[in-house]
């Protein structure tokens, strides 16, 4: 085992998702982000845009490639969390 | 020297409970736009008063009631106070704006008297060419959409609320008929739009949405831990609803609640902003038996009171409220007027049924973008008899308390509609 405390949280890869003015509903916004504009955001966040609201993603094909991330991405993160809440191995 | 928090850093998130008093599992927040935020939470202390020789210092005090409450002042407006609105009254019904768009007529929305519209079916085509007939033989109405056939034609003598069909399905116009109003003779007002937007009538239903979380956040001068304030479990109480000559039109909700933390994370942090359009009191109208009293009135203001059970706390609840019931809804106000005449007394004296309409209209008030709508509707009140005061030697003004009621057998039909862009409340 190595020094876990020096190991770096995972990181997450981005996708383009965007909320398309037709789609808006009325709003100007959905926190910073604008009606009509693509935005590249974790790829966790782009999945609750889309099912929550309303967002799309630019490329369709990023749809299953963003759950297959997001899902990575949590079983990387929480292995990360168990190894830095155990003792450290020097 | 420290730097305060500034009211203006900080804002008001709005999410809806599916249990009451717990944060929601998939958090969709919606920014409100507000004046000031009094919602605060508070837990009082007791002290055990028992007596401890001849020393007369009270014992520690201990936490006794846990309780939320306060107000949220806003600018009457047709975007985020749709969120209001559906935890004071209800979750609205939502139609296409429907009006013939000349003035005046739009007061009512036909040049039909004695019928009112109240939008048409959220599917109907929209466009300028829509109309409606009157005939006298049968009293009936009949609705042509735009663009489509005629529907049946539907006898609305008695008066009331009517769903006049056009020629296919979901193309439906909705109206109210004020019986013995309607014209003596044929009128066809072909000129009615449908339009593009979405009208929504807030009318009291069964009950009230489950809760809301209130969700402050603090601004960045705030400790990460402690910069989102969240207020649990609330309910709103009642608000008030005022109309002046001059000034910016105001509405004040009070907000009860049951439980309050902090947190360091927002429970959304990308909140749906449908923007913010107020009105000014130049773009309000009082209208009379459906008719614009202009000239006369000076204020009005409407309470909307839901009456919440505030003894909702129980035995090992923590001093928490463990419900916030509605109890019977309240809906009463006041009409301040220049005394040019008895009308307002003579309708007291003789309990005779006034219909009251606050509208704030911008432009053609359809709903589009710049063209918002709000009306506080009141189809049916009574006046109470409080004769004038004279005050001084220039002119006198009479105020006359009105409350709404409903007919035996059916819900109160007083409601708030709002015509808005926005696709969803």
């Amino acid at each position: 085992m190595g020094k876990i405390k020096d190991a770096k949280p995972p990181t997450e890869a981005t996708f383009a998702v965007i909320l398309e003015a037709s789609n808006a509903g009325g709003r100007r916004a959905v926190g910073d982000m604008i009606p009509g504009r693509p935005y590249t955001v974790p790829a966790t966040e782009c999945l609750r845009l889309v099912e929550l609201k309303g967002f799309t993603f630019v490329a369709g094909a990023d749809a299953e490639a963003a759950k297959a991330e997001a899902k990575r991405y949590a079983a990387a993160l929480a292995e990360f969390n168990a190894a830095a809440a155990a003792p450290t191995a020097e | 020297m420290g730097v305060p928090v500034n009211g203006r850093e900080t804002r008001l998130a709005l999410l809806q409970e599916t249990v009451f008093n717990v944060v929601p599992g998939a958090p969709v927040g919606e920014l409100i736009y507000i004046r000031g935020d009094s919602v605060r939470g508070s837990t009082s202390r007791v002290v055990d008063p028992t007596m401890a020789g001849n020393l007369r210092g009270q014992f520690q005090s201990v936490r006794n009631e846990r309780s939320v409450g306060g107000n949220i002042p806003v600018t009457i407006n047709a975007q985020s106070m749709c969120a209001l609105l559906r935890n004071l009254i209800g979750t609205p019904t939502q139609r296409k704006p429907a009006q013939n768009p000349s003035a005046p007529s739009q007061i009512t929305g036909t040049t039909i008297s004695g019928v009112e519209l109240l939008g048409a079916n959220i599917l109907c085509p929209s466009g300028a060419t829509g109309t409606l007939a009157w005939a006298i033989a049968g009293t009936t109405l009949t609705w042509t959409p735009p663009g489509g056939a005629a529907g049946t034609a539907i006898n609305v003598v008695a008066g009331g609320y009517f769903t006049i069909p056009g020629g296919a399905a979901n193309t439906e116009l909705y109206v109210r008929v004020t019986a013995g109003a309607t014209p003596g003779g044929n009128v066809t007002d072909n000129a009615i739009n449908v339009y593009t937007a979405f009208e929504y009538r807030f009318v009291v239903g069964a009950d009230l949405p489950i809760g809301m979380v209130l969700e402050r956040d603090r601004g960045t001068k705030v400790a990460a831990g402690s910069r989102y304030h969240r207020r649990r479990g609330c309910r709103m109480g009642s608000a008030a609803f005022t109309l002046n000559a001059t000034g910016i039109a105001e509405a004040n909700f009070s907000v009860v609640g049951a439980q309050f933390d902090d947190a360091s994370a927002p429970l959304d942090a990308t909140l749906d902003d449908f923007g913010h359009s107020g009105f000014s009191n130049l773009e309000g109208t009082v209208v009379i038996n459906r008719a614009a009293a202009l000239g006369t009135y000076q204020n009005f203001t409407g309470n909307w009171n839901n009456n919440l059970d505030q003894n909702g706390r129980t035995i090992g609840g923590g001093g928490v409220f463990g419900h916030l019931e509605a109890g019977l809804v309240e809906i009463s106000g006041s009409l301040q007027a220049l005394f040019d005449s008895a009308q307002l007394l003579t309708w007291a004296a003789a309990d005779t049924p006034v219909a009251i309409q606050h509208q704030l209209r911008k432009g053609t008030g359809s709903g589009l973008a710049g063209n918002e709508y709000v009306c506080f509707d009141v189809p049916r009140s009574l006046l109470s008899e409080d004769t004038e005061t004279i005050d001084g030697p220039q002119g006198t003004t009479l105020t006359a308390n009105w409350s709404a009621y409903r007919l035996a057998g059916v819900e109160i039909d007083a409601s708030i509609i709002v015509r808005t862009a926005r696709a969803t409340v």
